[in-house]
């Protein structure tokens, strides 16, 4: 089988790649990101407002043939060709002809011997201040918790405005600049030409990420050659060009959201209750309509260690631990990871606050790993479970995203 | 036990080595040849075999990360349990996916240059995922290193189970056309 050489290779990946993958992770019980998540190579997203709404469109494997072009594409898995899904219903449904893009580029960039002994020390001074941010995320959670008696789910929400982890994180976007500036730098030549190809075919360059103010945004690793303007026929002429990536909206979006996933928390508290600033925006222009929301719970429970999990879950499934490791059929095996997953995720516990806080008509599932819960709530009804210690805080369902995104206008002279 | 006295265990040939690594990592690497096997048996001797690797590898070796260490053993041994079995039907339910989504990496009209070792290969799979989002390296690793379902992924990572579906098929994607520029594909 030709797959056995791939699949003995990928066996001898870094160790480190191994033990990570199967580590705890963080987002499984938070369902933030704390900062030590971020990842230094993101792929650039391009969400424009309106296409949030094609998102379900485009998950359907619609095929389409473009009326101009007669291309006919069909979607698999929101990549057409090389095409990303929002780019791809902007084509479809808009009716202007210029869009905006980012294009990434495959080539790679070789790296001098100096340059790449810079790279490497920025490299670790961003590791550095990674773990920084991190630690300084977990003490003032900590801190939070301790003075105000809040729930650490809630203290995680409410991190922005302390100073020590704004300090930590204006550090690390600094180092995480520097690093992004001096990749970009040092594939300047190559990414010249790039631009000067993409550029010789009509694209327009609107944006040069090599711009400073742009590095905290864009990792070079990625290989972003910059934001583009562009007619249908030219993106489609990059269609089956497999040196590229596009990513983009047509000029109707008035403005690409854009980041990476150099990301802190994702959500962010009103100061005056647990609402998160979006639902709060979304009550406020629908006060009297129910919104199908995510209501995270405190968790002031006891912690078990590994070991009470452990002995909990063989009691539970009434086998010594002796008796499971010498027979347990794999029905058993699957049971026991179900009740040992249950006790980590303390899912009796949210499962007694969801039904004590919401009605029937208000709850419509519990998410034990993420110690919340899916329910239909008026205005009133959140603001009211806001007083409650137990509910850590309350966001639109699905509000979370991956990765902070920040606004671009995009200036159109055409 | 830390691993530090673990290893001490192996190097002074104390059989209680191999009793304590059953206990520390037992469930682990019983997990990864379950993910590939889909049977007890099966996976128990490899399991088992895992630990008559490791006796007769520790000493000489002193590996610093002991739970990849094992893994790597027990993944390696239930692969080729796997491959000496008459057909993939008796693998996991899971594992023919695996194996047909990496099959897609190669383009039907290509194929891997045969001469090729798979350490060889394996230095241009690292720099790949050293390139990789965190969050996309480890739903690879976890994908095709540990044959773990999208299912068990999504859960993993709390991502919806689409979204793990369409971030292995990027990274597929993207791996395909890093080993294509690499050479590897011809």
């Amino acid at each position: 089988m030709k797959t056995d050489l791939l699949q003995d290779a990928i066996g001898l990946v870094k160790e480190e790649y191994i033990t990570e993958a199967f580590s705890k992770n963080k987002r499984t019980s938070k369902t933030v990101i704390i900062a030590s998540a971020i990842s230094l190579a993101a792929c650039i997203c391009i969400i424009a407002v309106w296409c949030l709404n094609s998102n379900k469109e485009t998950a359907e494997n619609i095929i389409w043939s473009d009326t101009k072009t007669k291309i006919e594409f069909s979607e698999d898995n929101g990549l057409v060709g090389n095409i990303d899904d929002n780019l791809n219903s902007a084509m479809k449904n808009a009716t202007d002809d210029v869009y905006a893009c980012v294009i990434t580029s495959f080539d790679d960039y070789k790296l001098t011997a100096d340059d790449y002994y810079r790279i490497e020390q920025l490299r670790q001074k961003l590791s550095d201040e990674e773990s920084k941010l991190s630690i300084a995320a977990e003490n003032c959670a900590n801190d939070l918790v301790a003075s105000k008696g809040i729930s650490l789910a809630e203290a995680h929400m409410r991190i922005y405005t302390q100073p020590d982890f704004k300090k930590a994180r204006e550090d690390y976007i600094n180092a995480k600049k520097e690093y992004n500036y001096a990749n970009l730098i040092a594939q300047s030549d190559i990414r010249k030409d790039e631009i000067e190809h993409l550029k010789s075919l009509g694209f327009k360059l609107l944006i040069d990420v090599s711009d400073e103010k742009y590095t905290a945004y864009f990792s070079a690793f990625h290989n972003v050659l910059g934001i583009f303007t562009a007619t249908k026929d030219q993106i489609l002429s990059l269609k089956d060009d497999t040196n590229y990536r596009l990513y983009g909206a047509n000029k109707n979006a008035e403005k690409f959201t854009f980041g990476d996933y150099f990301s802190d928390f994702e959500l962010e508290l009103c100061e005056d209750c647990k609402l998160t600033k979006k639902l709060k925006e979304v009550y406020e222009n629908n006060p009297e309509e129910e919104v199908t929301v995510n209501i995270t719970f405190g968790y002031f429970g006891k912690e078990y260690t590994t070991q009470e999990i452990d002995a909990l879950a063989y009691e539970a499934i009434g086998m010594t631990k002796e008796e499971f490791e010498q027979s347990a059929t794999m029905e058993i095996v699957n049971r026991f990871t179900e009740i040992r997953n249950n006790l980590i995720w303390h899912a009796d516990y949210y499962e007694n606050l969801a039904r004590k806080y919401l009605t029937n008509s208000e709850y419509i599932e519990l998410t034990a790993y993420s110690g919340s819960a899916t329910a239909k709530l008026t205005y009133k009804r959140a603001l009211e479970l806001c007083n409650y210690n137990d509910i850590a805080y309350i966001s639109i369902k699905d509000e979370q995203t991956v990765g902070i995104y920040t606004d671009i206008k995009l200036g159109f002279d055409e | 036990m830390k691993d530090s006295e673990l290893i001490d265990l192996y190097f002074s040939r104390n059989q209680l080595a191999i009793e304590e690594t059953k206990n520390k990592y037992g469930h682990y690497c019983y997990k990864i040849a379950y993910n590939i096997l889909n049977n007890n048996e099966d996976s128990e001797e490899s399991v088992n075999d895992t630990y008559l690797v490791a006796w007769n590898s520790i000493p000489p070796q002193s590996p610093a990360n002991l739970a990849a260490f094992l893994g790597k053993i027990t993944r390696n041994l239930s692969l080729k349990k796997l491959r000496s079995m008459s057909a993939l039907k008796r693998g996991a339910k899971n594992t023919p996916t695996v194996f047909h989504e990496l099959e897609e990496c190669i383009p039907s009209n290509m194929s891997i240059d045969e001469n090729l070792e798979a350490k060889e290969l394996s230095i241009s799979i690292n720099k790949f995922l050293e390139k990789l989002p965190d969050y996309q390296r480890k739903v690879f690793i976890c994908r095709y290193w540990y044959f773990e379902s999208t299912k068990d992924i999504s859960k993993r990572f709390s991502f919806s189970e689409s979204k793990v579906k369409m971030i292995l098929k990027r990274t597929r994607d993207k791996l395909t056309l890093h080993l294509e520029k690499e050479g590897y594909i011809i």
